[in-house]
């Protein structure tokens, strides 16, 4: 692997999909597009048509990167199937990166701290802290997921500062319930921001052996909830 | 030609290598039945999360017990529809980025033509004309075919697949899942004759096919009758579970072939193949035996393993079209529903001669 190593990374978590063609952390080509359906027409082409623009070949690249949720579970699974193939088929090591951890990576240099909220429907939100220094995200809890008021009511202490489309979405709840935090911009295309941070990451660890990339879907399907529900409290599913 | 095929569309992940005899080469399946057990059926998120996690182990489990690389491969097909959406996107999407990378080219292919392929796949071509019954969880479809690869369709279930109405009344008896071995197993020491159970017909004198009137009057005659629900599927059962498995088998099994019965008569086919994962049932390949072989018409079926959902099958279905050049594109994505034929051949009302 070379020292910079050319990298795919792809996010199809959300409405909006991107790629982005990296060298190391520079970035050689990106392309980004908003669906109201499936990533799975658009994906392959859009790479295409990326490779094409950077004039780079499929076999040229090193890394393969993606973003491995948490967002739309079909999204996840359309992100990682086309991952876990190219990988298949290229023989090159894969990464993943989560979304709430692309989002975090924005702000590095610009804050020692950050809370992320992303928008999980239904009135919930996806939600992690993190620390942040130059070229790393360290989370400091573990990925959740549960109601806007469950997580306006958990957030870490005024002193950090909060991001994401979950925070942006609810926005008045956060302001109601901790006013005066700040509250800030979130990025909006991640591919470009995953690349980069699984270029930091393997920089660090560059012969950690290769990934075999797993989702993050963090909510478990509804049959599970439900079942879990029925169930006596010791019974209920945990996974 | 050496084709990778990938086959996701409901709870079984799978991948096989065909040779372009065809021989199949390898035939790996990573089944999903523990997963959905629990919930007496199929369900649509778990099996994609399972898909996901299987997709990668299968295609290199099939590649090694084929004793081949992945750059051997010359053509990837994959099940583009019908079936469950979120697990066809991973075999569509897994393939697609194959193909692309390996720089080979894709087949997409219809789930249902895959099921005729397993057929041929065990005896070669068909003596057509061929009548063809596909029965599984998802799909019940009565298909007249004059030449390979060329369909009309003759009649498809209303409601329930005759596969689904297993697993419904195996769930509620406490059987387990999946119901149709369980039932067909216990059917044969039951009296068929027990309960009478409806067997529908429908008044514009289309063969079409319902399973949900025999579900409804299994879930009725349990109540009224205070059936007790089985202990545990492989412990013994009492003699009214036996009955009612072998009355509810008697009346599947009647609908099905009076379906193929009424077709045969206006269509003459010289073979019925039976696919899909119902195929398997001892009770229904017996009774098409019984029926069609002493008036000459052959009754073909896949061994066991290629009844049930297999990528062998779409490989297979994907070879002559490979072999026409005809390739799906990076744009081809799945479609939960899509039918084989748009072409359905009218039946004679038989009520309206009388």
């Amino acid at each position: 692997m070379p020292a910079h190593p050319r990298i795919l990374s792809l996010d199809v978590t959300s409405s909006l999909g991107s790629i982005s063609l990296l060298e190391g952390p520079e970035i050689l080509g990106e392309r980004s597009w908003k669906t109201d359906h499936s990533h799975a027409e658009t994906v392959l082409p859009e790479l295409e048509s990326a490779l094409r623009e950077a004039s780079l070949a499929i076999r040229d690249l090193d890394l393969l990167v993606g973003v491995n949720g948490p967002g739309s579970f079909t999204g996840i699974r359309i992100g990682l199937g086309i991952l876990l193939g190219l990988g298949e088929a290229l023989a090159k090591p894969l990464r993943t990166v989560s979304a709430l951890e692309a989002v975090a990576f924005h702000f590095c240099g610009l804050r020692n701290r950050i809370h992320v909220s992303l928008d999980a429907r239904r009135n919930q939100v996806f939600f992690q802290s993190f620390d942040l220094t130059y070229g790393s995200v360290e989370p400091s809890d573990e990925p959740s997921c549960a109601s806007a008021d469950e997580w306006a009511a958990s957030l870490p202490p005024p002193s950090v500062p909060v991001t994401g489309s979950g925070a942006w979405l609810h926005r008045a709840l956060l302001e109601r319930s901790c006013p005066g935090r700040d509250l800030l911009r979130p990025p909006e295309a991640l591919s470009a921001l995953a690349g980069r941070l699984a270029f930091y990451r393997w920089q660090h660890a560059p012969t950690k052996p290769q990934e075999s990339p797993t989702a993050l879907y963090i909510r478990p399907p509804d049959a599970i909830r439900k079942a879990s529900a029925a169930m006596p409290q010791k019974q209920a599913f945990s996974g | 030609m050496l084709i990778l095929g990938i086959e996701s569309s409901c709870d079984e992940t799978a991948a096989a290598v065909l040779s372009g005899e065809p021989q199949v080469l390898s035939s790996a399946v990573a089944s999903q039945i523990d997963v959905h057990h629990a919930f007496g059926g199929v369900v649509p998120e778990l099996a994609s999360r399972e898909h996901l996690r299987n997709i990668r182990p299968v295609v290199q489990q099939a590649l090694r017990e084929a004793a081949v690389e992945l750059r051997d491969i010359e053509c990837v097909a994959v099940t583009y529809a019908p079936g469950l959406i979120g697990s066809l996107l991973v075999g569509v999407t897994y393939a697609k980025a194959l193909s692309f990378a390996l720089g080979v080219p894709l087949v997409a292919v219809h789930h249902l033509e895959g099921h005729v392929f397993a057929a041929e796949l065990e005896h070669g071509p068909f003596p057509y004309p061929a009548l063809i019954l596909i029965v599984s969880g998802g799909h019940s479809s009565l298909l007249f075919s004059e030449e390979r690869e060329k369909y009309k369709l003759v009649a498809q279930t209303r409601d329930d697949a005759a596969g689904e109405a297993y697993d419904k009344v195996a769930k509620l008896l406490g059987l387990g899942y999946p119901g149709g071995p369980i039932l067909d197993r216990l059917a044969a020491e039951g009296n068929p004759r027990a309960y009478p159970l409806p067997m529908a017909r429908f008044s514009d004198g289309s063969l079409d096919l319902s399973f949900s009137g025999i579900k409804t009057a299994v879930v009725r005659l349990v109540a009224e009758q205070q059936i007790p629900r089985a202990a545990a599927a492989d412990a013994p059962q009492p003699g009214e579970i036996l009955d009612l498995a072998a009355s509810f088998q008697y009346a599947v099994i009647g609908t099905l072939l009076d379906r193929v019965k009424r077709a045969a008569a206006h269509l003459s086919p010289r073979c019925v193949v039976l696919t899909g994962g119902v195929a398997c049932n001892r009770g229904l390949r017996a009774a098409f035996r019984e029926h069609f072989e002493p008036q000459g018409i052959r009754v073909l079926f896949p061994r066991p393993a290629w009844t049930t959902d297999n990528a062998a099958m779409i490989a297979a279905a994907a070879l002559p079209k490979a072999r026409r050049g005809e390739f799906a594109d990076l744009r081809t994505s799945a479609y939960a529903t899509v039918p084989l034929t748009r072409e359905r051949i009218p039946m004679p009302n038989p009520l309206k001669n009388n």
